[in-house]
């Protein structure tokens, strides 16, 4: 790939995953501005990649771990705390989520961060950003029969918990 | 908030605003002007040959000049397909000609071809290295790589071919399976232990292009249904990788039998839309099938001359074996058992292709290994199950 294959590449990889990959950090962070700032550093760092020379195989799966990265290093450095701690703590990503959206997606991100954050994880970028269990399983380094029982559990609980809130 | 479909398209509604993109847009583009990419950009990693001219500093004008060979020289681009690692005219070979064909691979399909023939050179290169006791770790190593880089990217085209044409992308990876296990009965027969690791190679791809066979199954199950519950079933078939058995439990269904009990009921029950579309695509699979099936009986004639009488008999064997496969195939395709006959057809290109591979070998170098191999194809069919319905299928 030329110089300017690889820059037509970046170019439609910008295209392409821009929309998502806001979503996604947005999913994760509850603000529009450091979601921006975290999809702009993604993008760079995907620059960076083509200018190293190095061979890009599945761009939307590299995309998606560089941001993965970048919002838990956003996490890091924001909370003293591990993630972990965290986790454990019961605190989870997005779940102070300010009203820059609508109601309707609030209330759809309140529903989903119920769900443990591995199965939301998968859940998410099954059905939300539309990647192939092989993708996820590329993006969070587990294997693709995992990730397809985190799918399917993580559908059957979110299923339970819409049942479970409409009966009450 | 009606189900949980409704709130996964309710997140789908969040994008970036004309300002936000616009921001996006000329941040980036400071950044790139600030970090612009070098003019003379080495081959990456899927162009570069491990024994290229090009590793020795002089990648541009090395790669103009074999332009200029290649144009000037006339014979040389067809010379160097005969060449192997440390030949001089394999750069020609890997960097020109097949790049070529690359760039002539335009839709998905003809990529997945171009990249499953790569990486079954490589493979044939590996043997005949192993041949001519040529194959250092150097070069091993690197075919190894390139094999890798092209097997993946077949995946990747099929998987791609999957969500449109769930029964192209079938006969892509059944091809492409055929092929490695072809290769990786002529690899086990050089009985070196230089080809081992390349062996290894070639199962670990079996085992993902397999997969990614059944997940094309599950697709054809999805392809004309688009309600909320097809992603559900195709996140819990997808689970059903590791136990295929069970993924082809599931896929029966689609000829409407509930049990094993209600096999022939299927036949009188009226056509639904599952059992159409399995009718069209058993309908695909049975061209295919007969196209690999009349291909490999002229590759045979063309061959036969320089077989032994005694691998005359095991491919004639073999040949009888598939057509009466396909004659039953197409036995159930009229009975109204589309979907088996869907694997049954699939069985016979799978044994086909396999077949063409060992005859388009070349005999002369290897011909007692070859000998071996064909025994093997023999020996795996004898063994195969009682050709019931069912058990035909568990192979999936």
């Amino acid at each position: 790939m030329q110089k300017h294959a690889k820059e037509t590449s970046f170019e439609s990889w910008h295209h392409e995953y821009a929309d998502g990959l806001f979503r996604f950090c947005f999913s994760k962070t509850s603000s529009r501005d450091v979601a921006l700032d975290l999809t702009q550093e993604t993008f760079m760092r995907v620059w960076d990649t083509l200018h190293s020379g190095k061979h890009i195989e599945n761009p939307r799966a590299l995309i998606y771990t560089i941001a993965r990265n970048l919002i838990i290093d956003h996490y890091r450095k924001k909370k003293p705390d591990s993630l972990d701690v965290l986790h454990d703590a019961g605190i989870e990503f997005g779940e102070k989520a300010q009203a820059e959206n609508s109601t309707a997606y609030n209330d759809a991100l309140r529903v989903i961060n119920t769900l443990p954050e591995v199965y939301r994880e998968a859940v998410y970028l099954r059905y939300v950003e539309e990647l192939k269990p092989r993708e996820i399983a590329e993006i969070t380094g587990e294997t693709v029969n995992v990730i397809s029982v985190r799918i399917t559990r993580g559908m059957q609980e979110l299923r339970a918990r819409i049942e479970g809130k409409t009966k009450t | 908030m009606k189900n949980e479909q409704d709130i996964l398209n309710t997140l789908k509604n969040v994008t970036l605003t004309a300002e936000e993109r616009s921001l996006l847009h000329t941040r980036l583009g400071e950044y790139r002007a600030l970090k612009p990419l070098p003019e003379n950009v080495t081959l990456p990693g899927r162009m570069r040959s491990p024994f290229s001219v090009f590793d020795f500093g002089r990648s541009m004008p090395a790669l103009a000049s074999f332009f200029i060979l290649v144009f000037v020289g006339g014979g040389v681009a067809q010379a160097a397909e005969r060449a192997v690692p440390g030949d001089l005219l394999y750069p020609v070979k890997t960097a020109v000609n097949e790049e070529v064909r690359v760039a002539f691979a335009g839709s998905p399909e003809a990529q997945a071809d171009v990249e499953a023939w790569r990486a079954e050179r490589r493979l044939e290169e590996a043997q005949q290295l192993a041949v001519k006791e040529s194959l250092t770790e150097e070069r091993k190593d690197r075919l190894e790589e390139n094999f890798d880089a092209h097997a993946l990217r077949v995946e990747e085209r099929i998987a791609l071919i999957s969500e449109n044409d769930p029964v192209l992308a079938t006969e892509l990876a059944s091809r492409f399976e055929a092929s490695l296990t072809a290769h990786e009965a002529i690899l086990a027969s050089l009985e070196t232990e230089k080809t081992e690791s390349v062996k290894e190679k070639v199962r670990s791809r079996l085992a993902k292009i397999g997969e990614a066979k059944r997940y094309a199954s599950v697709s054809l199950r999805k392809s004309s249904d688009d309600s909320p519950n097809t992603r559900m079933f195709a996140a819990e078939v997808s689970l059903k990788t590791a136990a295929p058995e069970v993924e082809v439990a599931q896929f029966s269904l689609m000829a409407e039998t509930d049990s094993e009990d209600d096999v022939s009921a299927s036949a009188t029950l009226p056509p639904t839309e599952d059992t159409t579309r399995y009718a069209a695509a058993a309908e695909r699979m049975r061209s295919a099938a007969k196209d690999a099936l009349e291909k490999t009986g002229k590759i045979y004639q063309e061959k036969r001359a320089v077989l032994s009488s005694e691998q005359q008999r095991r491919v004639e064997l073999q040949l009888a074996t598939a057509r009466d496969r396909f004659s039953e195939a197409e036995r159930m395709l009229q009975d109204g058992f589309s979907s088996e006959a869907f694997f049954e057809f699939e069985r016979v290109l799978f044994s086909m292709n396999t077949l063409n591979v060992l005859l388009n070998n070349d005999t002369s170098r290897i011909d007692p290994p070859r000998l071996r191999i064909i025994e093997i194809e023999e020996t795996h069919d004898d063994n195969d199950e009682p050709e019931t319905y069912e058990n035909e299928e568990s192979r999936f």
